[in-house]
């Protein structure tokens, strides 16, 4: 059986610009344009940087117990989220491990979820097995339509200009629903950078000519186009998890320090018990935030140790090239006490590194 | 800086190595080739001189943002000099390969060298398909 990878609305455009392909949850992405990775980020962190992101799920929940669907699948508490607004938050399962972690959106008449890449049918059917009996109909249309990313101090002025509105006035995690032509966009105040930025829903047809808009007009702002190795340096420094990662069918989100997106006073959700008696009796694991003392490059599933004894694992490491040093994300014991000095075991060599808080980047810097 | 080798000049391995050969010494690099495959570099691993190196093994490491790759000695022998810029400065092997030697090793043995693929050769080896 041959697997056909899917293409996003924006493949030709990637060619185009000499984009490097690759397979990646099932679609052909960008993981880098000529320009390369490390100036790909830097131009994120400090002018604009265009994503195409159309690979993420984006499942309409329609019908009146959409928010309670929601509300019931989600850890995070969905009540105090108005129309207009979106909510970070994960889907577990009743063992407290995860499904995905997703973005609501509230739209007024319907809710939009916004799910992984890899983990868009998983979520579809989950969903779907959940709400039988509810009057909720759930459609996807991740296929019709494109999204887009524009990160970085510059994307509000970019795309203020690009779409004819001021978005100053949109705050984080607010909606604002506008027309590019004559086309309906969706745009929601939200990234996977750590810089301000936006996220816009479009038809599949509009997506080229917003996306060549945005570099054509984006040139005065320093616009980059970036694919998936810059997306992957930039959320690393701000320690924003990764699914199959730092969360995972075999990880909590209390593991992965996302205690703040689980609430327990909400009404119960699928997966509360269990997270709820991991928070009473402790975590056996937890992840930690390390850099290099010893260069190296840190990767995913490498060892970590102290002083011989197995810690954990590493979950996600890179150069990061803002702070120029070697970072990474790791799952250990808990049962060692709080660690401080750890050695990751770099193909087969021990160097050392020290645990440090993530995200590796100040607000201060 | 050095100078940067002219690739015409040069000989090459089906592992992505360009080698210089002057009387016993070769000095060993990473191909444009290679480079382009790895993405942006951002750590290597060099020998220490004195190093003694046999052919096939690895010899270095690099780190790209995407991969770790080996680079194997092409030939047996002492290394006698390691470029300590590439350290520093690991980026200088995507943008000026044939200038970012790894380092230079004195073969033991002039006879018992392996065949390498000229340029053309090894242009070949890199077309898809």
């Amino acid at each position: 059986m041959t697997l056909d990878l899917l293409c996003t609305p924006l493949h030709e455009s990637h060619l185009e610009l000499g984009a490097r392909m690759v397979p990646f949850a099932g679609w052909e992405m960008p993981v880098q344009y000529p320009t390369g990775p490390i100036r790909e980020h830097h131009a994120v962190r400090s002018a604009v940087g265009l994503f195409d992101i159309s690979h993420m799920g984006r499942l309409r929940l329609m019908g009146k117990e959409a928010g309670n669907l929601l509300q019931r699948v989600m850890t995070r508490n969905l009540d105090n989220v108005r129309p207009g607004a979106a909510s970070y938050g994960l889907m577990t399962y009743a063992d407290g491990t995860v499904v995905d972690d997703v973005i609501a959106v509230h739209c007024g008449s319907h809710w939009l979820l916004v799910t992984n890449g890899a983990n868009r049918t998983k979520v579809l059917a989950w969903l779907r097995a959940h709400s039988s009996t509810r009057d909720v109909t759930i459609s996807d249309e991740t296929q019709a339509t494109a999204m887009l990313a524009v990160q970085g101090p510059r994307a509000c002025a970019l795309l203020s200009q690009v779409l004819h509105v001021d978005l100053q006035a949109t705050g984080r995690f607010r909606l604002w629903e506008g027309e590019y032509g004559s086309c309906p966009v969706l745009l929601t105040r939200t990234g996977y950078t750590g810089e301000d930025g936006f996220e816009i829903v479009c038809p599949a047809e509009a997506g080229p000519p917003l996306f060549h808009c945005l570099l054509d007009r984006g040139m005065a702002f320093g616009v980059q186009p970036c694919g998936l190795a810059a997306r992957d340096s930039l959320r690393l420094e701000h320690g924003y998890p990764l699914y199959g990662h730092e969360i995972s069918s075999a990880i909590s989100p209390l593991e992965a320090g996302l205690g703040w997106a689980v609430s327990f006073r909400k009404s119960d959700f699928i997966g509360r018990n269990a997270l709820l008696k991991q928070k009473l009796e402790g975590l056996p694991r937890k992840l930690v935030g390390f850099q290099m003392v010893e260069s190296g490059m840190p990767r995913a599933q490498y060892g970590v140790f102290r002083e011989n004894v197995w810690l954990g694992q590493v979950t996600s490491g890179n150069k990061s090239p803002t702070l120029n040093r070697f970072i990474g994300l790791a799952l250990c014991t808990t049962a060692q006490g709080p660690l401080q000095e750890i050695d990751i075991d770099i193909r087969g060599q021990r160097r050392r590194a020290e645990v440090v808080p993530a995200p590796f980047l100040s607000h201060a810097r | 800086m050095t100078a940067a080798y002219n690739p015409a000049e040069l000989q090459y391995t089906e592992t992505h190595e360009w080698i210089h050969i002057a009387g016993d010494l070769a000095t060993i690099g990473l191909t444009d080739f290679a480079q382009e495959q790895l993405s942006d570099v951002v750590w290597v691993e060099l020998p220490e001189p004195d190093d003694v190196c046999e052919a096939g093994q690895v010899l270095a490491t690099v780190e790209s943002v995407k991969a770790a790759g080996d680079v194997y000695a092409p030939v047996s022998g002492t290394v006698t000099e390691v470029n300590a810029r590439l350290t520093e400065s690991p980026e200088l092997i995507n943008s000026v390969p044939y200038a970012s030697w790894f380092c230079r090793i004195r073969i033991a043995d002039l006879s018992d060298l392996t065949t390498f693929l000229s340029l053309a050769e090894y242009a070949q080896s890199t077309q898809p398909g």
